[in-house]
């Protein structure tokens, strides 16, 4: 279990993201509504660059012939096949078993802070 | 024909029977004279079936090279004239139900292209015809018998009007009707005779037959085949499109409880839709967000295939294909009496493992339709 400090907070404004290398690796770092996530740069699927996807909302469960948008800024699609992931936990919508490989983030003054390994 | 043994031993005429060991979900039942269906018929449109030939119904142009009839038994009469083998309830029990011991055959009759004839209104009274003359004739004089609810499904009001109708009538076992259609059958002018077969606990029957006649859209996605051939072996083309469209439109989430028996599909083409089904909905769902599980999910879980013409292939094969399926719960045996051309059907399921084997001929058909199969339905 390590500790890095990966960027500062205000290089990452609410909407945006920041992709990092770190410890041999690629982070990508989101900010929603000022809460920042860590998701590692590999999608479940064929280990697409998945952080440079489109951050996008999705049309949420609905009844039949409903539509109803949601989730706008909290939805990230792979670039490459469209698959999409909820930000903040690393699952894709289609099955939660599904997941991006994501880091815990703490906020030590400035500097957005992720652990990675077990702790 | 060659001399099979029944596979279980009938039945059918005990008093009270329990559980019944061969189902045949699947006789066509055939009209010798229309002019004995015209007294079924509402009134104001009797005169059209009892003309000589019967009502003006649109056809295709395919018929079989051949024998239609194959290995199936029929009666000679005394002057050596072969006549229909499916036109007289006691003749089809004695000769075929009794001898292969066949406990009780669910009777899907004679025309599957109803639901693509251009008059509605003639289409919803042959329908009406058809069921109330079966029910006279075929089901109530005989406990071996049962019916399926033929219905016109370009006119989804009448549709349901006639499964209302008849719905709890102890000698209907579904609602049967013509894959042949003028659009996808999830689209939702059709949702109202779906929400009437949960409404009468009744399962949907489709069967294939009338695709290319009447207003039917060509029977494959690029056009018309030339020959019976062609048209025949591109069928489940279009049992691929209709799941697709009940699954996408969001039919199994309306109604949960609706049961689809496609018929005379086979079942080596359903993996690859549902694979690629459910690859597509993973980055697709987001379009029909009703769409809560994965499309494979809703394939397994409401339809169910016959055994007619079950594809022949090595054991190994045939029970991974059967495995993908679930048909260990999915297959029903299917005679398609008495249309054989393509082989004797106690054949094509010989090399089944005997416990799928039994289920397919019995327990499966038990399990979908349920109590409605030993209710006594005589008047």
């Amino acid at each position: 279990m390590a500790t890095h400090v990966i960027a500062q907070r205000h290089e990452i404004p609410a909407g945006g993201r920041k992709i990092v290398r770190v410890a041999g690796r690629e982070v990508g770092i989101f900010n929603i509504d000022g809460t920042f996530y860590a998701l590692k740069n590999v999608c479940a699927h064929q280990g697409a660059r998945v952080c440079l996807g489109r951050i996008v909302g999705t049309a949420l469960p609905s009844n039949v012939y409903e539509y109803s948008y949601g989730r706008e800024g909290q939805i990230l699609r792979c670039p490459w096949h469209e698959w999409e992931y909820d930000i903040a936990t690393g699952q894709a919508l289609f099955d939660p078993n599904v997941k991006i490989v994501s880091y815990p983030v703490s906020i030590v003054g400035d500097d957005i802070v992720i652990t990675i390994g077990s702790p | 024909m060659a001399a099979f043994a029944p596979l279980a031993l009938a039945e059918s005429q005990t008093d009270n029977p329990t559980m019944l060991h061969t189902i045949d979900v699947d006789l066509h039942h055939q009209i010798a004279n229309w002019q004995n269906i015209a007294p079924y018929a509402p009134a104001g449109l009797r005169h059209r079936l009892a003309r000589p030939g019967g009502p003006p119904l649109a056809r295709h142009g395919f018929k079989m090279v051949g024998p239609q009839f194959g290995a199936a038994p029929r009666p000679i009469d005394a002057n050596g004239n072969i006549g229909n083998p499916a036109a007289d309830p006691a003749w089809v029990k004695a000769e075929y139900l009794d001898k292969r011991g066949v406990d009780l055959a669910i009777l899907t009759g004679p025309l599957l292209s109803l639901g693509v004839q251009p008059n509605q209104d003639m289409a919803a009274a042959i329908a009406t015809a058809i069921n109330d003359w079966t029910l006279a004739t075929w089901v109530r004089p005989f406990r071996c018998f049962k019916g399926s609810i033929l219905v016109a499904h370009q006119d989804p009001a009448q549709a349901v009007a006639e499964i209302d109708r008849l719905g709890d009538d102890p000698g209907m076992v579904q609602v049967l009707i013509g894959s042949a259609s003028e659009t996808p059958l999830g689209r939702r002018q059709f949702h109202p005779i779906y929400e009437a077969c949960v409404r009468n606990h009744l399962p949907l029957a489709l069967h294939i037959g009338g695709e290319g006649a009447g207003m039917s859209p060509p029977s494959t996605a690029v056009g018309h085949p030339t020959t019976y051939f062609e048209w025949y072996a591109s069928l489940p083309q279009v049992y691929m499109a209709h799941i697709m469209s009940m699954v996408t439109e969001g039919v199994f989430e309306k109604f949960p409880t609706l049961k689809v028996i496609l018929y005379e599909g086979g079942i080596f083409w359903l993996p690859h839709i549902m694979w690629r089904f459910d690859k597509n909905w993973k980055a697709q769902r987001s379009e029909t967000p009703w769409v809560k599980e994965p499309p494979s999910a809703y394939i397994l879980r409401h339809f169910y295939h016959t055994t007619y013409p079950l594809e022949q292939s090595s054991p190994s094969e045939l029970s991974e294909l059967l495995e993908m399926v679930e048909g260990q719960r999915t297959l029903l045996f299917a005679s398609n009496y008495p249309n054989w051309e393509l082989g004797d059907p106690f054949e094509m399921i010989e090399g089944l493992p005997k416990e799928l084997r039994r289920r397919v001929l019995a327990e499966n058909a038990h399990a979908l339709y349920g109590e409605r199969l030993l209710h006594s339905h005589a008047h």
